[in-house]
């Protein structure tokens, strides 16, 4: 009972819980989420018995929330709308002014171009009247050089024209500045013919590039007169500057403005930069607006493939007295470039709005978040009074009406908790005084009563410890009666249990005695049991010698195979050698084939020189046959030289004789090497047929080496084989030892369970002669 | 060679002392001679050298010329034996017989000049001179070609051989040298 000292601790909890003055923005948003969580269990407690769920989404959000969401609504939403209502209508007006600019600009091109051009018109008409033409006697008393000077000064002294030419009335040139700027006839061409039709000044639409020009020609001509006469003599022509009239335009352009100029052919003959012709909105434009039918001034936004871009157009009209040359002018800006002013002021506002809205937001948050804090304390407080915890006291600041209503609470709550502390004391008095008299009284009766009937009960329980269980006490009303109920309730249980117990000790006997039989004979059959296992043990041993037997013989027959095989291949190696041997021996069998043929040449060399050395003793014996004929015709004296002569014949003969038995050499010599030649082709095919022998035996020798490692591999695996057999059947050798010793225990086990099976049964008998101490049945 | 060096031998020791004697093959089963003064020469002939000349009798090969004199060249065995030389040879062995100038107001085959007459005769093969007594001659015996007959000489008997002695006169006056 000490709530006095217990209410500034809470207080104090709770101010230091609220945190005094919300330090900045993230403590409160923490602390109002955990608070906010806080409401929401609270409410689910409080209202889920009676709560319906048909209420709206705005009735389920905190008051703080709720106040947050005006606040920020109120706050930002006027910033937003401002903000964004001066955008559009400051843009609307930047637009309309930048439109309205472009068009002016086009205007000024237009109107420029059209006093250009009257200016042009003006020169022309001062041209036709030029004395030198349409005064005869002027016109006679000049030359045609003069003219030419005369019209090439004009030319030089205006940078505004680029030829001038003056034609008779056939189209003949009579008078020209350039003599190349101008074909030889003119009678064909549009303006001679306009000026033939009309007697007039006349302007020709611009004509495409000839081929070579770059440039559209911008041509005019005007008729002469005779001055006295009136009649028509000769027609000037000029022709243009185009660059210069492209440079005055381009003044009036501003930078990344396209302007182009488009005749009445709706052809752009003039554009203020390289690549204006090919911009597809001026290409496209006759398709895409009726701006050069309508020949008003018009601005718009257009969009042919490259980007959009302001486009004005403006017509060029002439004075009227000119002749109108339905021209019109077309200028392009990028809309990127034209408002760029419209989007510098869409940043600013969206920058500006977007600054005001986050301000507005961040001190509305603060506004609310201070001025729902206290009621939600309070909130809290009520809510643990209502669940009966008086101790709850609510920390109230300031004099606002919050605050009053924090100090009324706190004083209801500690008029409630003393009323209900002064009542339980009441009570308790009166109910301790009352107690005490009525006990005493009460206990003396009692205690007689009992007396009296606890000597009866025993008197009748005697019976039972001498192990009669077939008496029962007499039930009498009070305590000792329930007393000898359970009493008797008891012994009949004990009764019954006992009878059981008689039962089993029968039955276990009689099952002992069977089961010993049993378990006799399961020793009995143990014991076989390990004597076969014995035996299989020993054949297992026997299979396991044999199996070692097995692994050494295919072990030695490896070591055979492996022998073999390398003598094989030591074999294949001087096989090999052989056959290099052979293919040696091939060699010098054919070079030695070669020597002999050489040797056959030479003799065949030696028959044809022996073969001249006949011929020449031919010679010589008819020489010698002649040398006599001449001696014969000497007569007498020449006998002397017969002599010689017939020597020389002689010699001859004998040379002839000689050269024979040569020739007869030479033939045995060639007999000898053409048997020489045919032995070695003979020895050369042997040797071939011998190294395909061996090359055939080395293959052989090849095969069974293959077959040889062949059986070493198997030879491995079975020597492997049967290692792992032998070590399966080492393994089958323990585990039928582990077996034998398993049956071994078996009997040993049952021998013992035959053991202490008979315990059981002197156990079974002593239990039995317990159980017939008692008696269960009355004697009869 | 031995055979032919014994025949020259065997020749040699006769001939010392008799007339000398052009020993040839008439053909390969007839030897023949001609009397030395009857020989001019003895040369070697390229078939391309003789020019054929056409109406001639058929052993009649053709003109030659020799050291600027211009001569007929006569197979010889064609003409006595009527057994022409193959016509695969290419060199001619000729004997180029003279024969005196009497004859020339007849009409006969024969070249002349410094009052002799040179005739070429091609015989198969030529052996060389031999010498015998001119006693030695005798008359021919038995038969012989009916073109043979007139021009024959004699025959030598040498061992068992005959050797047909020819007379050049009658060979170059022969009727079957004149020109059809």
């Amino acid at each position: 009972m000490a709530p006095n000292t217990e209410f500034p601790s809470q207080l104090n909890n709770l101010s230091a819980a609220s945190g005094g003055s919300l330090p900045d923005g993230m403590d409160s948003s923490s602390y109002s989420s955990q608070d906010a969580r806080a409401n929401q269990q609270y409410a689910q407690s409080a209202t889920s018995p009676t709560s319906s769920k048909g209420k709206g989404f705005w009735q389920k959000l905190t008051l703080r929330t709720k106040v947050l969401a005006l606040a920020l609504s109120l706050g930002v939403a006027p910033v937003v709308g401002v903000g964004g209502i001066g955008y559009f209508f400051v843009q609307q007006r930047v637009t309309t002014q930048v439109t309205e600019t472009r068009e002016t600009t086009t205007t000024d091109i237009a109107n420029f171009t059209a006093e250009f051009m009257d200016s042009r018109f003006q020169d022309l008409r001062t041209f036709s009247q030029l004395s030198m033409f349409a005064d005869a006697k002027v016109r006679e008393a000049t030359e045609v050089a003069d003219r030419n000077a005369f019209l090439q000064e004009l030319v030089e002294n205006s940078p505004l024209y680029e030829d001038m030419a003056v034609v008779d009335l056939q189209g003949n040139p009579v008078a020209v500045s350039n003599p190349d700027g101008i074909p030889s006839n003119v009678s064909q061409n549009d303006w001679f013919q306009n000026i033939v039709a009309t007697q007039d000044i006349t302007w020709v639409q611009p004509r495409a590039p000839r081929a070579g020009g770059l440039e559209f020609a911008l041509i005019g001509a005007a008729p002469i007169f005779d001055s006295t006469t009136g009649e028509m003599l000769y027609m000037v022509r000029i022709r243009l500057d185009v660059q210069e009239l492209k440079q005055r335009v381009s003044a009036f352009a501003d930078e990344n403005t396209e302007v182009a100029l488009i005749d009445a052919n709706e052809q752009i003959f003039l554009t203020n930069t390289e690549e204006g012709e090919n911009n597809p909105i001026l290409a496209n434009l006759s398709n895409a607006v009726s701006w050069l039918e309508d020949r008003e001034v018009q601005a718009s936004i257009l969009n042919q493939g490259a980007g959009p871009q302001l486009t004005a157009y403006a017509p060029i009209v002439h004075d009227p007295g000119a002749p109108q040359l339905n021209w019109s002018v077309v200028s392009l800006v990028d809309t990127s470039t034209a408002f760029a002013a419209s989007r510098q002021l869409l940043t600013t506002v969206l920058l500006g709005t977007g600054i005001t809205a986050l301000l507005v937001a961040a001190i509305a948050t603060l506004v609310a978040t201070r001025t729902t804090l206290p009621i939600l304390q309070i909130t809290d407080s009520v809510k643990r009074l209502g669940q009966g915890d008086f101790r709850t006291r609510i920390d109230t600041q300031g004099e606002d009406e919050i605050a009053q209503l924090g100090t009324n609470i706190n004083l209801m709550a500690s008029q409630i908790q003393n009323l209900l502390v002064k009542q339980e004391e009441s009570v308790q008095q009166q109910i301790s005084a009352q107690a005490q008299v009525e006990r005493a009284e009460e206990e003396r009766q009692r205690n007689e009563v009992l007396q009296r009937e606890l000597v009866q009960l025993l008197n009748e329980m005697e019976e039972a410890s001498n192990g009669n269980l077939t008496v029962r006490t007499e039930l009498t009303a009070g305590e000792i009666g329930i007393i000898g109920d359970v009493f008797n309730a008891i012994i009949e249980n004990l009764r019954t249990i006992v009878v059981q117990v008689k039962q089993a000790t029968g039955q276990v006997n009689s099952s002992i005695d069977e089961s010993e039989g049993a378990i006799q004979q399961l020793a009995d059959e143990a014991l076989a049991q390990m004597d076969e296992i014995t035996n299989t043990l020993n054949s297992v041993e026997q299979m396991s010698t044999s199996i070692q037997d097995v692994a050494d013989n295919a072990r030695q027959a490896a070591e055979v195979a492996q022998v073999a095989s390398n003598a094989a291949q030591d074999s294949g190696t001087a096989m090999d050698r052989t056959v290099d041997s052979i293919l040696d021996l091939r060699s010098t069998v054919a070079e030695t084939g070669k020597k002999v043929k050489q040797l056959g040449e030479s003799s065949q060399q030696i028959s044809q020189v022996v073969s001249l050395i006949n011929e020449i003793a031919m010679k010589t014996n008819l020489l010698a046959v002649n040398a006599s004929i001449e001696a014969a015709h000497a007569g007498e004296e020449g006998q002397g030289f017969a002599v010689v002569a017939s020597e020389v014949g002689q010699l001859a003969e004998q040379s002839a004789a000689a050269t024979k038995e040569i020739e007869q050499i030479v033939k045995n010599i060639q007999m000898g090497t053409r048997d020489v030649v045919e032995a070695m082709e003979r020895g050369t095919t042997q040797v071939v047929e011998g190294t395909q022998l061996v090359q055939e035996t080395k293959q052989g020798l090849g095969q069974i080496v293959e077959v040889s490692q062949q059986i070493d591999t198997l030879l491995q695996s079975i020597s492997k084989a049967t290692v792992s057999q032998a070590e399966t059947s080492q393994t089958v050798t323990q585990l039928m030892q582990q077996i034998t010793q398993a049956s071994k225990r078996t009997s040993e086990s049952s021998r013992q369970v035959a053991g202490t099976l008979h315990n059981t049964v002197e156990v079974a008998r002593e239990l039995e002669s317990a159980v017939d101490q008692f008696k269960v049945k009355t004697d009869a | 060679m031995n055979a032919s060096v014994l025949a020259h031998r065997s020749i040699q020791p006769e001939g010392t002392a008799g007339a000398s004697c052009l020993s040839f093959q008439l053909n390969e089963q007839t030897p023949a001679i001609f009397s030395m003064h009857q020989v001019q020469e003895v040369i070697v002939l390229p078939v391309q050298q003789i020019t054929p000349m056409p109406n001639m009798p058929s052993c009649v090969l053709g003109l030659s010329t020799r050291r600027s004199r211009v001569m007929w060249l006569v197979d010889l065995a064609h003409m006595l034996l009527s057994t022409p030389l193959p016509s695969n040879i290419r060199n001619y062995n000729v004997v180029i017989i003279r024969v005196a100038q009497r004859l020339q107001q007849q009409n006969m085959l024969v070249a002349t000049a410094h009052n002799q007459a040179l005739l070429g005769l091609i015989v198969p093969t030529m052996k060389g001179v031999v010498r015998f007594p001119p006693d030695s001659i005798q008359t021919p015996k038995g038969h012989f070609a009916p073109n043979l007959a007139p021009c024959l000489r004699g025959c030598l008997l040498q061992q068992d051989e005959m050797l047909l002695v020819l007379d050049a006169e009658a060979i170059a006056r022969s009727p079957i040298l004149q020109s059809s």
